[in-house]
């Protein structure tokens, strides 16, 4: 103990007097550490922000959605075909049909995801997504109205029903009906605007439903010559049902439907969170990965000066040698040195991480979330880079030959 | 008594094929304890090389080694360090103190690496600073203490840990001779405190300190005698060197240069002029290069 006490002395001592590269070495570390950390408590925010979403949703949702969901023996979603969110979608008009008369559903909404442009005037909304669905969509995805209504089956093609922040970024107020605006191109009048609906970000359904403006299905087909094409249908259960079985019946027919092809899953809003977890678990841990490889430059850098510095200090090496240090001694010396710089970058980089993931979370509006993973990672990672990159300097220090290094001149 | 350092036929050989050099041949000493050698000789005789064996910094190629009565041939390197930590106390040319620490700490360095409490080591190395009169240096770098302060801080590092056997690789080589002087008192006090020396040296006038002189040509040893040593070799009463320089440090603590100069003032001159010149003459007759 004494010893590790007066390695890490020796250790601090020597890397004051080299402040400076000390402290460029370090902010390598800290770099690669901070980015980690920063994607890392990124993605768990998102994460909470899914399950917030999935809350708010409610409990006897079933949305469909296109690709197939391969179920584990306990019926739990283990995999599910992310490239059919890519493709043109399988779910077609006649499954929606099939969905609204199976025995359990209360409603059925349609979900089609138009991309374009909305403007009013001049202002033109940015992030903003274009919605066909049918005058059931309000109560399946559990939409207020602040003013005006929701589209019904009586509302013209050319109506729109605005989110809040899409309203008040376009026309200034949350109550003007009656205005008109541009989808596409095309003029449509706002006859309702919506209540500020929870949580901000629905990545589960992949759009903001603050920032939607919802049309009706035809319209929103019109934009698409006339073809529909469902991202989703958002099903609520009748109350005495039970949501898993209805969710079986509606998978049954829906793959009749399809000739016996499974191409859709019927997800239970657990579920919905799962698949969007597991997306995100990949994302996240892929651009951690990429993260990663900046620490290992880190570690390079902190490698390289270390070998500088054991160049520069042979005379050292040799006098330590001649009072007595044995060659562990010496090795735990220098691997203590550079793991002091890397676990202090470490220390550091979690500090910053946080920081900058606090800055860009808010500037989405959700906080970045903590989990006992991250730190344990971003530290663990660094000390195990000081002792990967400190090792070889230290052997070589350890190793010199005393009499050759007590005749070394710099 | 057990002799501190026994070697038998002691060889190192260095190069390969056409290119080996010679550099120790068949050497065989034998050195009690208590005894002050000084091992003279040209450059290239094998002085450095058989120092560095002694020392076990080095291995030889042929030849036994006996420390303390124990074989060293056979000995890890770990155990080597250990034992350099705990027999053997080294004094170089160059001083070799650690640029980046304070006196006190450097002195401490064998007592670190034995694994001593850093108070417990940091007391020992001021208490044997304190008799080299350098207790008001302790937390000075080394690059602010002149020649002889920092061979002294040297000689207290090589101390401090109470080794068995003290090696001096050309002590004074770098110093005036005024300092030299002082180092040399310093070993001279060392020695009748019963340490044993073995020192290296070129220079006649800082050989005649020891009582036991060693000649070696080509790495063998040409000539082995000793010298009376029953006679002090200053008639001054024994501390009255170190306690001018202690005076000396209270009353000026800021001028290293100063401190000497008190301290030379303070000494007596030799009484025995006549008898050290003749021993020096003596000295000279045996080194074959004569004096520089």
């Amino acid at each position: 103990m004494p010893r590790l006490f007066s390695n890490l002395k020796i250790a601090l001592n020597n890397l004051r007097a080299t402040r400076v590269r000390t402290a460029l070495t370090i902010l390598g570390i800290i770099i690669g550490v901070t980015s980690v950390t920063a994607v890392l408590a990124l993605s768990e925010g998102v994460k909470n922000v899914i399950r917030n979403q999935a809350q708010l949703l409610g409990d006897n949702l079933i949305s469909v959605r296109p690709g197939r969901a391969t179920r584990g023996p306990d019926g739990k979603v283990v995999a599910y075909d992310y490239l059919a969110a890519f493709g043109s979608s399988t779910i077609t008009e006649r499954d929606l049909t099939t969905i609204q008369s199976t025995e359990g559903v209360k409603i059925a909404a349609p979900l089609m995801l138009v991309t374009g442009s909305i403007k009013h005037n001049d202002t033109k909304a940015a992030n903003s997504t274009i919605m066909g669905t049918t005058d059931d969509g309000a109560e399946a995805l559990g939409l207020n109205i602040k003013a005006g209504q929701f589209l019904d089956k009586k509302t013209n093609a050319d109506t729109v029903v605005l989110g809040r922040d899409l309203a008040l970024e376009l026309l200034g107020s949350d109550t003007s009906i009656g205005q008109q605006i541009l989808l596409r191109g095309k003029t449509f009048t706002v006859i309702g605007v919506l209540d500020y609906f929870g949580s901000s970000a629905t990545i589960s359904t992949v759009f903001d439903m603050n920032r939607t403006a919802f049309v009706q299905l035809h319209a929103a087909k019109s934009f698409n010559q006339g073809i529909s094409n469902l991202q989703q249908v958002a099903v609520r259960v009748k109350g005495g049902f039970n949501a898993d079985t209805v969710a079986a019946n509606i998978e049954q027919k829906i793959i009749a439907n399809h000739d016996s092809e499974e191409d859709i899953a019927v997800l239970r809003p657990h579920e919905t969170i799962e698949i969007s977890d597991k997306l995100f678990q990949m994302l996240s841990g892929a651009i951690s990965a990429i993260a990663a490889i900046s620490i290992l430059v880190g570690g390079v850098g902190v490698m390289n000066i270390m070998l500088v510095s054991v160049t520069e200090r042979t005379r050292e090496i040799g006098i330590r040698k001649a009072v007595g240090a044995t060659n562990r001694q010496i090795l735990s010396q220098f691997l203590i040195e550079a793991m002091v710089m890397s676990a202090t970058g470490g220390v550091i980089g979690l500090c910053v991480g946080y920081a900058a993931a606090y800055g860009m979370a808010t500037l989405y509006g959700f906080l970045p979330g903590f989990e006992w993973y991250i730190p344990t990672v971003a530290i663990g990672v660094s000390f195990v880079v000081g002792l990967l990159f400190g090792a070889w300097p230290a052997i070589k220090a350890a190793r010199k030959d005393p009499i050759e290094a007590l005749r070394y001149f710099q | 008594m057990q002799p501190v350092i026994e070697i038998f036929g002691l060889s190192k050989l260095f190069g390969v094929g056409d290119a080996t050099t010679v550099a120790l041949d068949n050497v065989t000493l034998t050195i009690e304890k208590g005894e002050f050698v000084a091992i003279m000789g040209p450059s290239g005789s094998g002085k450095t090389t058989l120092m560095n064996i002694l020392g076990l910094l080095d291995t030889p190629t042929h030849g036994e080694y006996f420390l303390e009565g124990k074989s060293v041939a056979d000995l890890s390197q770990r155990r080597r360090a250990k034992l350099r930590r705990d027999h053997i106390g080294m004094i170089f040319q160059n001083f070799n103190l650690l640029s980046r620490v304070n006196v006190i700490e450097n002195v401490a360095l064998p007592l670190t690496y034995r694994g001593t409490l850093n108070v417990s080591g940091l007391t020992a190395a001021s208490k044997i600073l304190k008799t080299f009169g350098l207790n008001e240096r302790e937390y000075y770098m080394p690059y602010q203490l002149s020649g002889g302060q920092l061979q002294r801080v040297a000689i207290a590092r090589a101390l401090v840990a109470k080794p068995a056997l003290i090696l001096a690789d050309e002590p004074t080589g770098n110093l005036d001779t005024k300092s030299s002087e002082i180092i040399m008192e310093e070993l001279a006090d060392i020695h009748r405190q019963g340490n044993t020396i073995i020192m290296v040296t070129h220079n006649p006038d800082v050989a005649i300190y020891a009582d036991r002189i060693i000649q070696m040509v080509d790495g063998q040893v040409a000539s082995d005698s000793k010298q009376p040593t029953a006679e002090p070799k200053q008639k001054v009463p024994l501390n009255t060197f170190r306690k001018a320089m202690r005076t000396a440090a209270k009353a000026s603590i800021d001028f290293a240069d100063a401190t000497e100069a008190m301290v030379e003032e303070a000494l007596p001159k030799p009484p025995k002029r006549g008898a050290r010149k003749a021993r020096k003459k003596a000295a000279n007759k045996r080194t074959k290069r004569g004096r520089r």
